[in-house]
């Protein structure tokens, strides 16, 4: 007999396969697209706003200042996308008893997880190799800020997943939600860029938060302007409170074919 | 052995629980293939979710120590855009299977469907055939205690028909099956116990025709 961890362990190892498959096609042009989407994103951003950058950034260099943003947004837009399906798209494999609604999720996020980590590693690199200065400032309160951001978006992708397998017009709102994040997340500006009176609302996105915080540990030089750990620590926990309880509820109506 | 203690399984309509069990309790002995009679929307399809582990009930517990297969021949679980190899290894993979035993199933799916290069093509350039054939070779490529089937397990031509037969009797000198039917008959031929659901109770009968008999009085 298989204990529930070996069980769990290679479902999601199967989905996880069969993701990496459908996600980068048979052939290895597909493992390059994970890098030039966020490569355009850099190149793009640097040269619109870079120049304005050195004025807002005094010390920091603006494509390093796209990279810590651009990685972990890119983390939570993929989760939230891909979780939208992830429950509903499945559930003729729960007749596979091994296979539970959430599954697919972990696989996904694991993926991405991978992406995020191989992409921003390489990136660095390759930033260090064109002579700038990657190493960061305060490291492990990066990885605190990150790792609070995948909480987030673990627990906001198992929402969307659920909700939409329950709900099925439900994706059309969620991915409009999702769309306009890239704006206003701080992805390519400082919150201190923002007029002091429009920062407020701003700070209710803890994306926003997540940015600001690794940015401020990863550079010495940058100014913070009213992120908080605490709202960060609170929204990640929330979320995925929120997310496991939803699908707890509704466990035996996911089942149900 | 399987044990069904003190089930309950209702589902949720728009005028309320409709309730499909009502703390059922029956154990079926082992080494018995099972029958399961009942009239349309009865529950009998709910009873092989249940059994098989695809659907959990409200309250109460299904108790086991022998393994239960999918539904034979079930193929709605393949990947359209991956290929008939890809989705075998899928599956594989979630009932933990080594490499190499991996292997041994792919091998035996592939010699046993007989799709040729489309083995190696996307599910959904399939045909139906083609794709009951993938399936019901992947059923039979596990051993399980029990095999879950209904009326329809045998698909294709004539030859393939045949075949498929001859594997899946074979299979059955070790194992035994929970068959759901409303034709009397087929259950007679292929079971030796009875399950008759009426009013969300299950009625156990040790000879699957004294249950056909009971059945077709009420």
């Amino acid at each position: 007999m298989r204990t529930a961890l070996q069980i769990q362990r290679s479902v999601i190892f199967a989905f996880f396969i069969r993701e990496l498959r459908t996600r980068f096609g048979n052939s290895r042009l597909g493992y390059y697209w994970a890098l030039i989407e966020p490569l355009s994103h850099v190149l793009v951003l640097t040269i619109l706003f870079g120049t304005l950058g050195r004025h807002t950034l005094p010390g920091i260099d603006f494509p390093l200042f796209i990279i810590t943003g651009i990685f972990p947004f890119f983390f939570f837009r993929s989760v939230a996308d891909r979780s939208a399906d992830a429950v509903s798209a499945n559930r003729a494999l729960l007749a596979y008893r091994y296979v539970q609604p959430l599954d697919d999720i972990w696989a996904r996020v694991l993926l991405e997880l991978m992406i995020f980590v191989g992409g921003f590693l390489s990136f660095l690199l390759m930033a260090a190799y064109f002579g700038y200065h990657v190493a960061p400032f305060r490291p492990l309160e990066v990885l605190c800020a990150y790792g609070a951001l995948f909480l987030f978006s673990i627990g906001f992708g198992v929402i969307i997943g659920v909700v939409s397998a329950l709900y099925p017009e439900s994706k059309k709102i969620f991915s409009f939600i999702n769309r306009p994040l890239y704006f206003i997340s701080g992805v390519f500006a400082p919150l201190s860029a923002v007029p002091a009176e429009y920062r407020g609302w701003l700070l209710w996105n803890p994306i926003l938060h997540a940015l600001e915080l690794a940015r401020e540990s990863y550079f010495q030089p940058f100014r913070p302007a009213g992120a908080s750990w605490n709202y960060l620590l609170l929204t990640s926990g929330l979320s995925l409170l929120t997310g496991l309880a939803v699908y707890r509820i509704s466990r035996t109506k996911l089942l149900e074919s | 052995m399987i044990e069904l203690q003190n089930v309950t399984k209702w589902y949720r309509t728009k005028a309320g629980r409709h309730y499909v069990f009502r703390d059922v309790s029956v154990t079926f002995p082992s080494g018995k293939s099972i029958g399961i009679l009942g009239p349309n929307g009865a529950g009998k399809s709910t009873l092989m979710r249940l059994i098989s582990g695809t659907e959990a009930p409200n309250s109460g517990r299904i108790v086991t120590n022998k393994t239960i297969s999918w539904p034979v021949g079930l193929s709605g679980g393949f990947q359209g855009s991956l290929t008939g190899r890809d989705n075998v290894k899928f599956v594989c993979r979630v009932y933990g299977l080594t490499p190499e035993e991996i292997r041994e199933k792919i091998a035996f799916v592939q010699e046993f469907a007989e799709i040729k290069e489309y083995f190696d093509m996307p599910v959904n350039t399939y045909s139906a055939g083609m794709k009951a054939r993938v399936s019901f070779g992947l059923s039979m490529a596990f051993d399980f205690d029990y095999y879950i089937t209904d009326e329809v397990t045998s698909v294709g031509d004539k030859s393939f028909r045949h075949k498929s037969d001859k594997l899946f009797d074979e299979k059955r000198r070790n194992a035994n099956i929970i068959m759901v039917s409303h034709d009397p008959n087929t259950l007679i031929r292929n079971t030796d116990i009875g399950a008759v659901i009426v009013n969300g109770t299950i009625t156990l009968l040790e000879k699957i025709e004294d249950a056909a008999n009971y059945y077709s009085k009420l």
